[in-house]
């Protein structure tokens, strides 16, 4: 709608996969560093996070299809790879607002819809987006 | 008659109750789709409770078949919304 | 067919197609609410199927209680896991 600060592709990658700022803050320093592996200690030190805490919403951003593992789990590297245009778009969009809009998208994340308001509105659209 | 009367309440109460809900997940969410299903339950509120004030029992009077009619349109245009407006 | 038997089948058709699209949403996001969702437009589309029969089929006999219990309890379903399963 015309009156949300946000863009529609933001709000909609917020709505499915980035429930909370740590997400975006994981996300943002992944797709900082372009086709750059880094691991979860890597991230948390930037952050000046918990690594535990990072590498579990790095785990979430593998099955948004956001990132993807590079070499053997061992290794614990991660890589920018959004597996959609849509994705890779929608995270462009989210860095400036990063910078632009920080309150609007920190508000943002707390008026999250819940997963299952979301997933019933999802339920009408005939054609799945990239599954 | 009466036990007729008496269910015809209950569901007005569970439409207008389900409306509610879909009306918020609106203000929440910015999504058409739940303003619509918010007022097509909103309409069989209406056709609920007209069929109770009007004949009770004849269901087949055309503008009540035709409120119902119209509820389940603006659930189907709900849905077409929906899948063209994920098109872009 | 009359005008009204087109309406009852079309809301039939309408509730059939939203179930079956929020009982395929569950199972693959396994959240509750679009079960009882689901549930809840089985129970419409059944209370259209039941007016049809009503009206064209079993004149003789009278299903006007009947043939509402679908409804009443698809919208109990809906309005238990609106207040239950919604903020998961």
């Amino acid at each position: 709608m015309a009156d949300h600060p946000l863009p529609a592709d933001v709000r909609d990658l917020i709505a499915h996969h980035l429930p909370t700022m740590e997400h975006v803050e994981v996300l943002l320093a992944l797709a900082a560093a372009g086709a750059k592996t880094r691991t979860a200690g890597d991230i948390a030190t930037e952050l000046r996070g918990n690594a535990a805490s990072v590498a579990t919403r790095l785990e979430d951003l593998v099955a948004s299809g956001l990132v993807a593992r590079e070499g053997p789990e061992s290794d614990g590297a991660f890589r920018y790879a959004p597996n959609s245009v849509t994705l890779r778009t929608a995270t462009t969009g989210l860095a400036e607002m990063y910078r632009t809009k920080p309150v609007s998208l920190v508000k943002a994340i707390y008026a999250r819809p819940p997963a299952a308001v979301q997933s019933f509105a999802d339920a009408f659209r005939v054609r799945k987006p990239g599954s | 008659m009466h036990l007729a009367a008496f269910i015809s309440g209950l569901l007005a109460a569970g439409y207008l109750t389900i409306g509610l809900f879909f009306a918020r997940f609106y203000k929440r969410t910015r999504d058409r789709l739940f303003l619509l299903f918010a007022i097509a339950f909103w309409v069989l509120v209406v056709q609920r409770v007209a069929t109770v004030l009007t004949a009770e029992w004849i269901e087949n009077v055309t503008w009540l078949y035709g409120m119902r009619l119209l509820a389940f349109v603006i659930i189907l245009v709900a849905i077409l919304d929906k899948n063209r407006a994920s098109d872009g | 067919m009359s005008v009204a038997d087109v309406v009852y089948v079309l809301c039939a058709l309408t509730s059939a197609a939203c179930a079956v699209l929020l009982w395929r949403g569950y199972r693959q996001s396994h959240a509750r609410l679009l079960m009882w969702s689901s549930i809840c437009f089985m129970g419409l589309a059944l209370n259209n199927v039941l007016l049809i029969l009503d009206v064209r089929v079993l004149t003789q006999v009278d299903l006007a209680a009947w043939r509402t219990v679908p409804a009443l309890l698809g919208v109990a379903a809906l309005v238990y896991g609106l207040v239950w399963d919604a903020e998961r």
